[in-house]
């Protein structure tokens, strides 16, 4: 009897410590997205994030301290995207006390600072991978055993946002949260993709998109059939310059536009008054001014190439803003191409409250309003 | 040999009336070949218009459809008509580059005022610093002239220095292209994705800047700087006979240098700083004028600009056939349109030098 | 009649004097002077000092011409390898431009015609001139000096290239020219018995300054050919009567 009870108390004891072992530094393998297995100690208390714009993920996961674990990151977010970063820094002012690298895509990634700061991992983009390799980085990073995982949001962020939020939500513990968004971020997709695989027979709008418009005095950059071009081809319409464009980026005659006649214009823009001071294009992203922005978006549409377009004349020219295309939250842009393409269908669907709803329910800060720009205003 | 009755002969004179007629004849060649690419260059786009209703479009602009009219006059013309100005611009910038330096792979941007240019764009591009903050709109156009000119002031003081031979000019020059190039490289590190590939596009070539403004500022300058090569055209040619030779026909060199040192800096910084660098055009442009017409500049000068102006508005039209729609960089075509056309020449005549 | 007299002539290259206190005789037009030395002793410096091309003390007197100085004296440099895509009828045009206008007289290619044939080049006339032999070329150049016919012409080594019999017959040429159009000729020679031969006086440079300049023969005497060639060298009439230069070795 009382080896039973010995055992039995053994087992209890293992049992109630079992998950707190676990929680103190466990050694797991995880697979990363481009299938490499290794070896981290989760969960993870020191990150080092390969983009600064990895706290996109970063803060919607951790969003009661999105900084608590980050150690270092890379310097982009500010350029990119500056009036996030303005956002984040009015919360979190120690934000701007972060140690910085160059990108390891440029192959500047300083080995030594990294190892000084001690992380117990690094999260790379998927399209550093190349440098990475060719810098060795890994190897050298391995010596000292500081691990290294790939996650992609931007090349084929259809596929990988959802195993890329997992393996983070795994590296920081917070798998629960990470399955909600991931839950969450389905469901809202499936709003739209369900109701147009419903439809038989939808007539899809041509939509020209242009990337960056107003940047520079040339026209026009515009998208393959990957990033925003699959995102209008996901919201059910159709890429105008997918049949010309052979790669994922390029750059369209203007003439064609014409040619083409697109029944939509989508122009995508950000606040790059860093990049092109008094520049053309049109600074959609948070809190900006939405009659400035329509404003802009407007003169961009007095280009030659867009005389007379079917868009133009019907007012069917949107702006949307940048760096959704290199983001897990780009489902709720989705939402948006939609409800633009097939009003009617969509009616219901409010992509502004979606957009909400993800800031209130993981972000540590506000939503404001003016991502999303239509000439179109009753849209 | 008698020194007292010689009888000239005809033959040596009718000879050279019937060469410099054949020279002429090529001329005009020339340019029924450049109107035929211009010609082809607004007949044909992505927005397929029937050649009926592109010439209606021409003769009679008020009475076409709107969108017809835009396409024709604010699309093609302006492209059409700056392939020739700035084919033109950079083949002349060439040919009296390879005529002042003595050296036949000089072209303009031999002297770093490409590499100049492109360092300038990018700091508009990348940076958003404006050399001249008044008009920030054209920041980038602005920013490559004046960068090139820069360049150009550069060299041009040092070649006033005494004592400084040819040679030494091209090595400074090549000098500058390395400078800018490297600080080019690192703007282009520094870069945004946006940047980056503005910045590339722009290193490319493009003449989809094109807007009858730059048409006009281009035009202006090829129209300012041929009548002063044209007035000096004997002297020119004299320089390829060598510096003492020329000395001894009484050329001023050295003044003659500079002031053909201060038109090719025009010539190819404007031009540059409108639609990117195109090379090629400067190096091979000359070198097929040459081949056609030999040395004379009162030859050598109409069909060196003509010779670019046809190989970039061929170009202009190539590219349209090559991937419809799509915007090729030119450079690159350029190269692609203007090299087999170039061996044939070489292997044809191999009897000329250089 | 052409004269030209130096007095105290030098010629600068930036700040060093290369040739100093250059002062000859008159010569006259109608004959020719021979300019002999060492190699680098300054005859070519002499040469562009006098037409202009190099700036120096002294006078360059010129007496006696129709033209203004700048179109009445020639210099005709040494050969240098040019290679101009153009035809040597279009080289020659070039010297008779010099430099000015734009369209081409019948009466400039008048004179491109004759001095082409005199000089037996006429064949050549419409070949590129990086086809053209080292004498050829040389041929060329001596027609690019004389189309404007000079008042005084200043040749640098005219006959270096040439075979035997080109020479003979250029200078022969050169003679018979200048004694008939009255132009004032100096040549610079290493042949000293064509000195002997064809030029009436003799210039010798030597290290920057004028060593002798008289009548040919009074010039060029076995130790004037000691002290500044260092050849040990004999000048004997031969069974002609004529003046030869005979080496027997080189000096120390």
């Amino acid at each position: 009897m009382s080896k039973i009870k010995s055992l039995a108390a053994s087992l209890l004891v293992t049992a109630t410590f079992l998950p707190a072992m676990a929680l103190a530094g466990d050694v797991v393998t995880v697979t990363d997205i481009t299938g490499r297995e290794v070896e981290v100690e989760v969960p993870v208390e020191k990150v080092i994030l390969g983009e600064g714009r990895q706290i996109y993920f970063t803060a919607a996961l951790d969003g009661e301290d999105p900084f608590k674990r980050v150690v270092g990151w890379r310097d982009d977010f500010e350029k990119a995207d500056n009036d996030g970063y303005h956002q984040y820094l009015e919360k979190y002012p120690e934000m701007a006390d972060l140690p910085t690298f160059g990108g390891m895509k440029n192959g500047t990634f300083d080995v030594e600072q990294a190892v000084a700061l001690q992380p117990d991992v690094i999260i790379l983009n998927l399209d550093a991978k190349v440098a990475t390799e060719e810098g060795g980085y890994i190897e050298k990073l391995g010596k000292v055993g500081i691990p290294v995982v790939y996650v992609d949001f931007r090349e084929k962020p259809m596929e990988n946002t959802e195993p890329s939020m997992r393996l983070i939500g795994k590296l920081y513990g917070k798998e629960d949260k990470a399955e909600e968004f991931i839950e969450f971020r389905a469901a809202e997709i499936a709003k739209v993709t369900d109701k147009l695989a419903a439809q038989s027979d939808l007539a899809k709008p041509v939509v020209f998109v242009e990337r960056a418009g107003g940047y520079s005095d040339d026209c026009c950059m515009s998208f393959g059939n990957e990033n925003f071009g699959k995102m209008v081809e996901m919201a059910g319409g159709i890429n105008m310059a997918a049949e010309i464009i052979p790669g994922t980026f390029g750059t369209v005659n203007p003439e064609q536009i014409i040619a083409s006649d697109p029944d939509q214009i989508i122009v995508t823009g950000a606040n790059w008054e860093l990049y092109v001071p008094g520049g053309n294009w049109v600074g959609v992203g948070a809190g900006a001014d939405p009659e400035v922005s329509a404003d802009k978006l407007a003169g961009l549409m007095e280009r030659p190439g867009f005389t007379g377009v079917k868009a133009v004349r019907d007012n069917n020219v949107h702006a949307i803003w940048h760096q959704f295309y290199n983001s897990p939250y780009q489902f709720v842009a989705v939402q948006q191409i939609a409800k633009w393409l097939h009003p009617e269908l969509f009616a219901d669907l409010d992509p502004e409250a979606t957009f909400q709803e993800l800031h209130d329910r993981f972000l540590p800060i506000d939503y404001r309003p003016g991502y999303f720009v239509s000439l179109n205003s009753s849209k | 040999m008698a020194v007292s009755e010689i009888v000239p002969t005809e033959e040596g004179r009718g000879l050279y009336r019937a060469l410099a007629f054949r020279r002429i004849l090529v001329i005009c060649g020339l340019i029924v070949a450049l109107a035929f690419s211009f010609s082809l260059d607004l007949a044909i786009g992505p927005a397929r218009y029937p050649l009926s209703e592109v010439l209606s479009a021409l003769v009679n602009p008020s009475g076409a459809e709107l969108q017809t009219r835009v396409v024709l006059w604010d699309i093609r013309m302006p492209i059409a008509l700056m392939a020739i100005t700035v084919g033109g611009c950079l083949s002349l910038a060439g040919a009296q580059m390879q005529t002042i330096l003595a050296n036949p792979l000089a072209s303009p941007f031999t002297l770093g005022i490409s590499a100049a240019a492109s360092f300038g764009a990018a700091l508009g591009l990348v940076a958003g610093v404006a050399i001249f903050p008044a008009a920030v709109q054209y920041m980038v156009p602005i920013n490559a002239f004046l960068m090139a000119m820069a360049a150009s002031l550069f060299i041009y003081l040092l070649s006033t220095v005494r004592g400084v031979t040819v040679q030494t000019i091209v090595l400074l020059g090549i000098a500058l292209v390395f400078t800018f190039n490297a600080l080019l490289s690192l703007l282009e590190y520094l870069a945004s994705e946006q940047a980056l590939a503005a910045v590339v596009f722009w290193t490319m070539g493009s003449l989809t800047k094109a807007t009858w403004g730059k048409v006009l500022a281009t035009f202006i300058i090829l129209v300012v700087c041929v009548p002063f090569f044209a007035r000096h055209s004997w002297a020119l040619t004299a320089l390829r006979l060598g510096d003492v030779k020329a000395a001894s026909f009484g050329v001023n060199i050295r003044s003659l240098r500079l002031k053909t040192l201060l038109g090719v800096s025009l010539l190819a910084a404007i031009p540059v700083s409108f639609v990117g660098t195109i090379g090629f055009v400067g190096l091979v442009g000359p070198h097929i004028a040459r081949m056609l017409v030999g040395e004379d500049q009162r030859f050598f000068l109409p069909a060196a600009i003509l010779c670019g102006s046809l190989m970039l508005s061929a170009t202009s039209v190539v590219s349209k056939i090559i991937l419809p729609g799509a915007i090729l960089p030119i450079g690159v075509i350029t190269a692609l349109v203007g090299v087999p056309f170039f061996f044939a020449l070489i292997f044809a005549d191999r009897r000329q030098s250089w | 009649m052409v004269t030209l007299q130096l007095k105290g002539v030098g010629a600068r290259y930036g700040s060093t004097l290369a040739v100093e206190g250059v002062t000859t005789p008159v010569f006259s037009g109608g004959e020719l002077t021979a300019v002999i030395g060492p190699n680098a002793a300054g005859k070519s410096t002499l040469f562009k000092r006098i037409s202009g091309l190099l700036k120096g003390p002294g006078d360059v007197v010129l007496a006696g011409n129709r033209a203004a100085p700048r179109d009445a004296i020639r210099y005709m440099p040494q050969d240098t390898h040019a290679n101009a895509v153009l035809t040597v009828y279009e080289s020659v045009l070039l010297a008779a431009k010099q430099g000015e206008g734009w369209r081409v007289k019948d009466s400039e290619l008048v004179e491109i015609d004759q001095i082409l044939k005199a000089l037996q080049i006429d064949s050549l006339a419409f070949r590129n001139l990086g086809e053209l032999s080292g004498g050829q070329r040389q041929l060329v150049s001596i027609a690019q000096a004389l189309v404007r016919r000079p008042e005084v012409l200043m040749m640098d080594e005219p006959t270096s290239a040439l075979d035997l019999y080109r020479q003979v017959e250029v200078l022969n040429f050169m003679r018979d020219l200048a004694r008939r159009q009255g132009t004032l000729v100096l040549i610079a020679l290493h042949d000293l018995n064509h000195a002997l031969r064809f030029c009436r006086n003799t210039m010798v440079i030597a290290e920057g300054r004028l060593v002798a300049a008289g009548p040919s023969e009074d010039v060029i005497t076995s130790s004037m050919l000691r002290d500044i060639y260092r050849v040990e060298a004999r000048v004997e009439a031969c069974s002609r009567g004529e003046n030869h230069v005979i080496i027997d070795r080189s000096a120390a």
